[in-house]
């Protein structure tokens, strides 16, 4: 052999060596069965947080007129919701069976905890926690669940062929990878499903969330339950998510029966006192932002067997979409991939490292490591309308009615991991949405107004120009297995809906970006098929250089014949999200951006401000969705062209402060919100737009009557909003000190968490004993469905 | 080969004490009696120098014998600082069980001198009301004095900083205002 044929050899079998070392060590999250929704309702991205009005049971109210040409009233559809289709959702799964815990001794841990599993916890007239089974491996042994293949009809049902048996000694293995019957159809991960075995004891030992949805608010109150299971005073912190739209307005800290109210403050400010107290032994919590949808807890000198509760409470208004409202509960901040330079990363780490990066740490336990702390979720359900149906296919519930018309809806599954996005979706009977103005006056006088503008039926009837579609696809690590065999699945399909005059483009990123050709192509039957093979071949690995992905798909010349649409799918896990909106603000020009959230955790605030900022849509696409009944929605919605030009005649109505300030298009189907200030009395609003040739015409219900009229809360979503608007400002404006004032100004005047602002309680009545103790971050279990092995470094 | 060994082992000590001291590396270990028991799961960080005091202030509302649904009331300092970090609620008044509301602003731009605004109402029958004096808020501070005072009492501090609380407004279930008194201090027995 010579002497490159050896060398090469050598390097392949080094190769593959380290390929099996490495699929060795890796799993895949815990396979969770149900469907998903996955659709964000948001008319407008980032613009969840408003009233509007809607018939009050069957009445008929007043309708919206709209202004028709001759032309576009010869195209009226006969009737009916032609735009609605509702989903079917799959019978709710069965709850998933608890693991195993862990033995009495954690080998991994170095700090001994109080009198083995069998010691009870003082929570100081809380009720003791259940002792700790026995495990059934050993620590730090993986175990792996071969699933067996389905038999007969189930077979034939199954989406995937059978896996094939395991040879012996397969449990460390990876299976042959399957060919799928179908190239259209998603292939599931090529790695076994295993159940995590050891539970690691941890400072957050349980969250209950109960939210109460009133008309089409929805307000939260979390309780995280801290508690220090070791023999040493320890300080606790927990990164973890909230809506990206929410607005965090109490924080309270509870000890036993004493419960103290935290006040917001200047960021700075807040953690200069918080330092103080837990330097000099009292009993503190701190809560800061990082973005928008991912806060930081600390709660510092809990001493041993002690607990604390902090108490949160926020509130957003629910998104509306395909004749639904959607609530949506984030669980678990997914590994973020942070390029170099990124100002204030978000660093995933393998949970027992140290941190040695700046910014915020994200600390995640191993497959085989359940985290010890599980999170209860009720919803109460009261629209002010009846409910037609509820459907929540992340998780399974149970759903009691109350007397009142009410419904109270619950996680099945008391032990349930959060490691998934918890979304409900409700339909409400009686007649469709109303573009409508709700407002509120405070005591002195000051009016805040929410105008929901819901595009035409019309627009259904109209068709559309042909399009320049530009498919970004991320192949980066954390997209690897189910993410990326969804976003897959909904790409072909979605190449197979294009029209012959259409052209298209197909790019992805991850280190890199590249694409399948150096120009769009005509959408013919060969350049189709051609573009299925290339999408099949895609993978997901290495780091996520989005901005790459944007470069390529905006920065090429724009037909001017078509309607440049570039759809991005990703799980959106990056920390430079200031970077990426600056960059979709230089380089759009007269295309739009819809992006696709993929996944169990995705990104919210990342994809809905890049489609605001596209001025687009966000949608989601969950691992066991329907890739091809999201895509169909999504094509319903670009197919018809878009309300855009938007003008409004406030009539009486003296308007302020208005958000977004740049008035956005009208989907199908996606209302539109704005919010503002106002002074005057509102009579007659008009909203003007076009629609390709035809001009339209909108006339929102704005009668003073109780359905328009909103509670104080509305001031601080409207706080919010503004504060939402002045930081995307900060992506491309030149004087960040002013906006940054601005945005601590209002978050303080309304008592709102910001970049800028926090929460901090502090208990002064004495000061716990001994130094301030050691600090125990939280560790966080990888979202369901990303590969540990691809997004956390050891 | 054991000179180049050790050589490497100085080196690294010596990197590794310097990022210590400047504070560029990894956090050290508290200073502490006790070693850490967890040097890989927890990291501690170095006690910042104590400049002022933390403490609390109970105000007690005095309805005067008439039951109390409602109140206001400020909170202010006249010199040093003075900065509310927490508000508990009334250790013993079901018909107030969550702490008061606040409104907070600041007299200097520093954000050193608060002044605090607090509000609550209570919706519970008017028997279950209180009547007597008694603690309706606890105010959690951190202060400075304008001159430097050893281990002060609350008391102490409160008269230092120049604290006050004005009663704005107390009112019975029907809205009426009532004769109310506050103080800061506990209720005398």
């Amino acid at each position: 052999m010579t002497r490159r044929r050896s060398l090469t050899a050598a390097t392949l079998a080094l190769l593959t060596c380290a390929s099996l070392a490495i699929i060795t060590a890796c799993n895949t999250g815990h396979d969770q069965t149900g469907l998903q929704t996955g659709i964000d309702g948001e008319g407008y991205v980032g613009r969840r947080d408003a009233y509007f009005y809607s018939d009050q049971g069957g009445e008929p109210g007043v309708r919206p007129h709209f202004g028709l040409t001759d032309a576009l009233k010869q195209n009226r559809p006969d009737g009916g919701d032609s735009f609605v289709t509702p989903i079917t959702p799959s019978p709710a799964p069965e709850p998933a069976a608890s693991p195993p815990q862990s033995p009495a001794d954690w080998p991994a841990l170095n700090l001994r905890r109080l009198g083995g599993p069998e010691q009870s916890i003082d929570h100081e007239n809380t009720p003791n926690p259940q002792p700790l089974p026995t495990a059934s491996a050993a620590p730090g042994e993986e175990l792996w669940i071969i699933s067996t293949p389905p038999q007969g009809d189930a077979a034939s049902a199954a989406s995937s062929p059978a896996e094939p048996a395991p040879e012996s000694g397969a449990l460390l293995a990876l299976p042959q990878p399957k060919p799928a019957a179908d190239p259209a159809a998603p292939r599931t991960t090529d790695l076994p499903t295993h159940i995590p075995t050891e539970t690691v004891p941890l400072p957050l030992k349980h969250t209950d969330v109960r939210a109460a949805i009133t008309g089409y608010l929805a307000t939260v109150d979390v309780t995280q339950q801290f508690h220090n299971p070791f023999d040493t005073k320890i300080e606790a912190v927990y990164v973890f998510p909230l809506p990206q739209d929410a607005a965090v307005s109490e924080f309270v800290m509870t000890i036993g029966d004493r419960k103290i109210r935290g006040l917001i403050r200047e960021k700075e400010e807040a953690e200069k006192l918080y330092a103080q107290a837990k330097a000099q032994g009292y009993r503190a919590a701190l809560l800061t932002q990082q973005r928008p949808n991912i806060f930081t807890q600390k709660v510092a000198n809990i001493e041993p067997g002690k607990a604390i509760d902090i108490s949160i409470r926020y509130f957003n208004t629910l998104a509306y979409a395909h004749g639904q409202y959607h609530f949506v509960f984030p669980m678990v901040v997914g590994p973020r991939f942070n390029p170099p330079h990124t100002e204030d990363p978000i660093t995933p780490i393998a949970h027992g490292t140290n941190p040695t990066t700046t910014g915020t740490t994200t600390p995640y336990l191993k497959p085989h490591e359940r985290p010890g702390n599980d999170i209860a979720l009720t919803v109460h359900l009261n629209p002010g309308v009846a409910v037609q149906s509820t459907t929540s296919n992340s998780h399974p519930v149970t759903t009691q009615p109350q007397d009142d018309g009410s419904l109270h809806i619950t996680l099945a599954n008391e032990a349930t991991i959060p490691n998934k996005d918890f979304v409900l979706s409700f339909k409400v009977t009686g007649d469709r949405i109303n573009s409508g103005l709700v407002t509120h006056t405070t005591p002195e006088g000051k009016g805040y107004f929410s105008l929901m503008l819901f595009p035409p039926d019309d627009l259904d009837g109209l068709t559309r120009q042909p399009m320049e579609m530009v498919f970004v696809l991320d192949c980066s690590g954390s997209m690897s297995g189910k993410p990326i065999a969804q976003a897959k699945a909904a790409i072909k399909h979605a190449l197979q809906q294009l029209q012959p005059t259409d052209t298209f483009q197909v790019i992805r990123f991850s280190q890199d970006a590249s694409a399948f050709g150096p120009n769009p192509v005509p959408a013919t039957p060969e350049n189709i098929a051609k573009a299925l093979t290339y999408v099949d071949g895609l993978k997901g690995s290495g780091g996520t250089h989005m901005i790459e992905g944007i470069r390529a798909a905006l920065n090429f010349p724009h037909d001017p014949k078509r309607y440049r649409t570039v759809t991005f799918l990703t799980d959106g896990y990056i920390g430079n999200e200031q970077q990426i909106f600056a960059a979709i603000h230089k380089y759009l020009s007269d295309a739009r951006i819809f992006s696709f959230g993929v996944g169990s955790s995705p990104n919210r605030y990342l994809m809905n401000r890049m489609a605001k900022a596209g001025r687009g849509a966000a949608a989601y696409l969950a691992l066991e969705d329907d890739a091809t009944a999201i895509m169909d929605f999504y094509f319903q919605r670009i197919a018809h062209p878009a309300m855009t030009d938007l003008k409004i005649d406030w009539g009486t109505l003296n308007v302020a402060d208005v958000y977004p300030q740049r008035l956005p298009d009208l989907f199908v189907d996606r209302p539109v919100i704005l919010t503002g200030t106002f002074t005057g009395t509102p009579s007659t609003v008009q909203v003007t737009g076009r629609a390709g040739p035809y001009n339209l015409l909108i006339n929102p219900v704005t009668e003073a009557n109780p359905a328009t009229t909103a509670g104080p809360e509305l001031a601080q979503v409207w706080a919010r909003r503004k504060i939402a608007d002045l930081h995307d400002q900060l992506a491309h404006t030149e004087d960040q000190d002013a906006v940054r004032h601005q945005i601590k100004t209002t978050a303080l005047s309304y008592s709102l968490m910001s970049n800028y602002t926090a929460f901090l309680a502090v208990d002064t009545t004495e000061p716990t004993s001994g130094t301030h103790g050691v600090t125990v971050p939280v560790g966080l279990p990888v979202p369901d469905g990303v590969r540990y092995d691809t997004t956390v470094p050891e | 080969g054991r000179a180049a060994t050790l050589f490497f082992l100085l080196t690294t000590l010596c990197i590794t004490t310097t990022a210590s001291i400047s504070g560029a590396g990894p956090t050290t270990a508290p200073t502490t009696t006790t070693p850490p028991a967890i040097p890989l799961l927890g990291y501690g960080s170095p006690p910042t120098p104590a400049a002022g005091h933390f403490f609390s202030i109970p105000i007690t509302l005095d309805p005067q014998n008439q039951p109390l649904a409602a109140y206001q009331l400020e909170l202010t300092a006249a010199h040093g600082t003075f900065q509310v970090v927490g508000i508990e609620n009334a250790p013993n008044l079901p018909a107030f069980p969550n702490p008061a509301r606040y409104d907070r602003t600041t007299a200097h731009p520093d954000q050193s001198l608060d002044r605090l605004i607090l509000a609550d109402f209570s919706l519970a029958p008017p028997e279950d009301l209180p009547t007597e004096p008694a603690v309706i808020a606890t105010i959690h501070a951190y202060a400075v004095p304008p001159q430097p005072l050893t281990h002060p009492t609350p008391e102490q501090l409160t008269q230092a900083l120049g604290l006050t609380a004005t009663l704005t407004q107390a009112a019975n279930p029907q809205g009426q205002p009532i004769p109310a008194t506050v103080t800061l201090s506990k209720p005398t027995p």
